[in-house]
């Protein structure tokens, strides 16, 4: 047996030697990402995971590009509001899918209805939120939505166009495996666990992306991950765990990137009628016993930065005025005195081993933390695929967990995070505590009308700081940083997105 | 041969094992400890309310940044360590006690009555047992824990006992199949002895010593298999002390220099197990029927 794997262990050896020793004519690039992607149909996947994977195949109507992830043109090149309820796309011409189909808009109508068919799509709110797709020519396309939403256009480069032709024509097996959309590149071979391989389109609508072969292996373990780059199998890894920058950055083969991320990571808490948290002293005390420079420091090695709030700077709703409540631990042990529990109480904490940074390691400082206030934790950390369907469900007592807008608008996330579950509305459907305030509510609900974006900006700011102040709907504990690390000297030019997806064509070498 | 007389050779053939001498020290050793640990770490490495970050990620007390208390360094949250190995100890050897108490007795007595009963109670009990032995152990562990849902120390026992009485049951039932045809059982049977004495006082006693052997050689697997489901992360809370868990944590460390997370407490696991088969081996031998005959 050994001896077997052995020989497959020299066997891959000598094909990666060959691979990286091949013609260097067409450039190429290969690289170990932190997560393998779930299937090959851009609507059934919304995490940022698979839309990096998607994102290489397909094209939304809009894309995001540099540091604050501006919205520009993708396959439409203008775009309209002419009113609280329509949007108006003109579409970009002479586009090919991977097929050689032109690209027109009875594919956008196609795509952003398969958006409701939850059979093939996680998208199923934005699906539900559009009334109507009217289709004026080829070229131009008008969205209704049931209800104003001011964030709309926001989310058109998550929303991925594909071929209404060959979609409808295949097998839906098929469709999940084979993507055939505009992207900059076409897959060549995706071995389920083991690599995917793109090949670049050379008739892209924005020109041919430089690197012509790309290699994604996707190594879940970290360490892994740092070995097979160590090792020069691959030029970049994403995902660095903290606690090897120094190893990489003592190493003078490696370079280290690094972005700080737009993720903020923070406790939930519920507030159940008679439950010790109901008591905002309770809620303060226990964001005052949480020593969140120490966690910086000493769990996340300086590579995170403190949060106040949920969004960060570039989202609407964003509120400079909003500071952390001090560390204080004799005062928190005041409070929760004076709210009636001098002995504390017990409260399970709930969290995820394998989705943010440290995030195990951060749950257990949370724990050591608040016993020194007298409140006994019990841990129950566990992986993502058990921890989020218990957030959906809304079972949760307090929890760790982490989130970026995609959409740039804090309304929509509030909507999904904090107001009351309500199931027929599609609300709170991440309100994993089942907290629910009534007035927070019902600003939440004004704000749905108010298109104006400095009106918009004012009252969702004055939401954020009723949520984060007088209520503490979350203990906000900080921004993660995202540590990328590439072969030194071999002219990788890569500078990381904001949203942590893998684009090739913004690489070069 | 009578009870005394087969005792004294045993003990005979014991302090003549030096491997066998070697490998109980080794349990005691290990048992005095962990029976022991309160009083004998420096630090309680699970009580939250006193650790702290200040002292973590320190090396061994003999590298440059070593310092008492922590002969073996401490981990990335502070706790030492030396005391997180003897506590995790503990945690293995309740664990693997546990299991072979509780899937021993479970499965003693299947065994015991499937192969004595014989027919469609042996025909069921056995089908379940060999679509259970098709699964590995481990992995029906995993399986059981998705199931539960809870974590903790009790969760990790039922899931092992579950996954493991089977080898119990086997072992039994082949060993009752032979001893019930002995001269003494069916002599026990013609007096018209009810089957409950016959069970228990003339096949329980004689077909006990095969499983013996198991019970030696299944402690340590079950101590095994808990370091690595812990390891896996779905055996023992993080904030309970495990092995396992040690090794996991340790594991992202490796890269950065920080080897000793790893390597003491995989040490110990090695050790530890290491000495449990050594006396296992002994057992084995010991009781062996066809060794025993032929020597």
């Amino acid at each position: 047996m050994m001896k077997k794997l052995a020989w497959m262990a020299a066997i891959a050896l000598m094909m990666v030697a060959l691979v990286a020793a091949g013609p260097a004519a067409a450039k190429s690039l290969v690289l170990a990402v932190d997560d393998s992607p779930r299937m090959m149909n851009p609507h059934g996947d919304d995490s940022d995971a698979g839309l990096s994977y998607m994102a290489n195949f397909f094209d939304g109507l809009l894309q995001r590009k540099g540091e604050a992830g501006k919205l520009t043109p993708a396959l439409a090149v203008k775009w309209e509001h002419p009113d609280a309820l329509s949007w108006k796309f003109y579409l970009r011409k002479g586009v090919k899918f991977h097929n050689d189909n032109p690209f027109t808009a009875a594919d956008v109508k196609f795509s952003f209805e398969r958006l409701g068919n939850p059979e093939v799509s996680e998208f199923l709110n934005t699906g539900k939120q559009i009334a109507s797709i009217d289709v004026i020519d080829d070229y131009t396309v008008v969205f209704k939505t049931k209800e104003p939403i001011p964030w709309f256009a926001n989310n058109m480069h998550q929303v991925f166009i594909m071929d209404k032709e060959s979609t409808e024509a295949r097998d839906p097996g098929d469709v999940m495996i084979k993507p055939i959309g505009t992207g900059a590149y076409k897959l060549e071979e995706w071995v389920k666990g083991s690599y995917v391989r793109l090949t670049a389109n050379e008739d892209y609508w924005e020109g041919a992306p430089p690197i012509k072969n790309v290699e994604i292996r996707p190594i879940t373990e970290a360490s892994t991950r740092f070995a097979a780059l160590a090792s020069g199998k691959v030029e970049i890894v994403t995902g660095i765990p903290v606690e090897l920058y120094e190893p990489v950055l003592k190493n003078p083969k490696l370079e280290v990137v690094s972005r700080p991320a737009r993720r903020s990571i923070f406790l939930a808490l519920g507030n159940k009628t008679g439950s010790p948290m109901a008591d905002i002293r309770v809620r303060k005390a226990m964001y005052m016993a949480i020593n969140e420079d120490e966690i910086i420091e000493k769990i996340m090695r300086g590579h995170a930065a403190p949060a106040a709030q949920i969004p960060d700077v570039p989202t609407v709703g964003y509120n400079p005025d909003l500071t952390r409540l001090p560390y204080d631990p004799a005062m928190a042990k005041k409070l929760l005195a004076e709210a009636g529990y001098p002995d504390g109480f017990t409260v399970t904490l709930t969290g995820p081993n394998d989705r943010y940074v440290q995030d195990e390691k951060i749950c257990e400082a949370v724990a050591k933390y608040l016993a020194k206030i007298g409140i006994k934790v019990n841990l129950d950390v566990k992986p993502k695929s058990i921890f989020f369907p218990e957030v959906a469900e809304g079972t949760l007592e307090f929890y760790l967990i982490g989130w970026f807008d995609g959409t740039y608008d804090m309304g929509r996330t509030y909507f999904k995070l904090a107001h009351s579950r309500d199931a027929d509305q599609g609300f709170g459907g991440l309100n994993g505590t089942n907290y629910s305030n009534a007035a927070l509510d019902k600003l939440l609900e004004s704000t749905a009308k108010i298109i104006d974006p400095d009106k918009r900006s004012q009252t969702l700011q004055r939401l954020n700081k009723m949520a984060m102040e007088d209520l503490i709907v979350w203990i906000p504990l900080h921004y993660q940083e995202d540590l990328y690390a590439i072969q030194k000297g071999k002219g990788i030019k890569f500078d990381p997105r904001p949203d942590r997806w893998m684009v090739f064509k913004e690489i070069d070498r | 041969m009578t009870r005394k007389r087969k005792r004294s050779k045993m003990l005979h053939s014991f302090l003549h094992d030096p491997p066998a001498m070697a490998g109980s020290l080794i349990i005691v050793v290990f048992l005095t400890a962990a029976v022991l640990a309160p009083w004998i770490t420096p630090q309680d490495p699970y009580d939250l309310e006193t650790l702290t970050f200040d002292n973590f990620l320190t090396p061994p007390i003999w590298k440059d940044g070593g310092q008492m208390p922590y002969l073996l360094g401490t981990d990335d949250q502070g706790r030492g360590i030396l005391s997180t190995i003897i506590y995790g100890c503990r945690t293995s050897l309740i664990v693997g006690f546990s299991v072979v108490m509780i899937a021993g007795t479970v499965g003693v007595l299947i065994g015991l009555l499937a192969g004595y009963y014989g027919r469609w109670l042996d025909a069921v009990t056995m089908r379940i047992a060999d679509t259970m032995f098709s699964f590995s152990t481990t992995l029906l562990a995993i399986l059981l824990l998705g199931v539960f849902k809870k974590t903790g120390i009790g969760t990790v026992i039922a899931a092992i006992c579950i996954a493991d009485w089977v080898r119990y049951a086997r072992t039994m039932r082949g060993s009752v199949l032979e001893v019930k045809q002995e001269a003494y059982v069916l002599a026990s049977r013609a007096t018209g002895a009810r089957d409950m004495r016959i069970l228990f006082r003339h096949i329980l006693p004689n077909a006990m010593p095969p499983v013996m052997v198991v019970v030696a050689v299944d402690l340590a697997v079950v101590i095994m298999l808990e370091a690595t489901l812990s390891f896996l992360g779905v055996g023992v809370p993080i904030t309970e002390p495990s092995l396992g868990m040690m090794i996991a944590i340790g594991k992202d460390y490796i890269y950065a220099g920080m080897w000793w997370m790893v390597v003491f407490p995989g040490a110990a696991l090695v050790v530890l197990v290491v000495g449990i088969n050594l006396f296992a081996d002994w057992l084995r031998e010991e009781f062996n029927p066809k060794i025993e005959r032929t020597g």
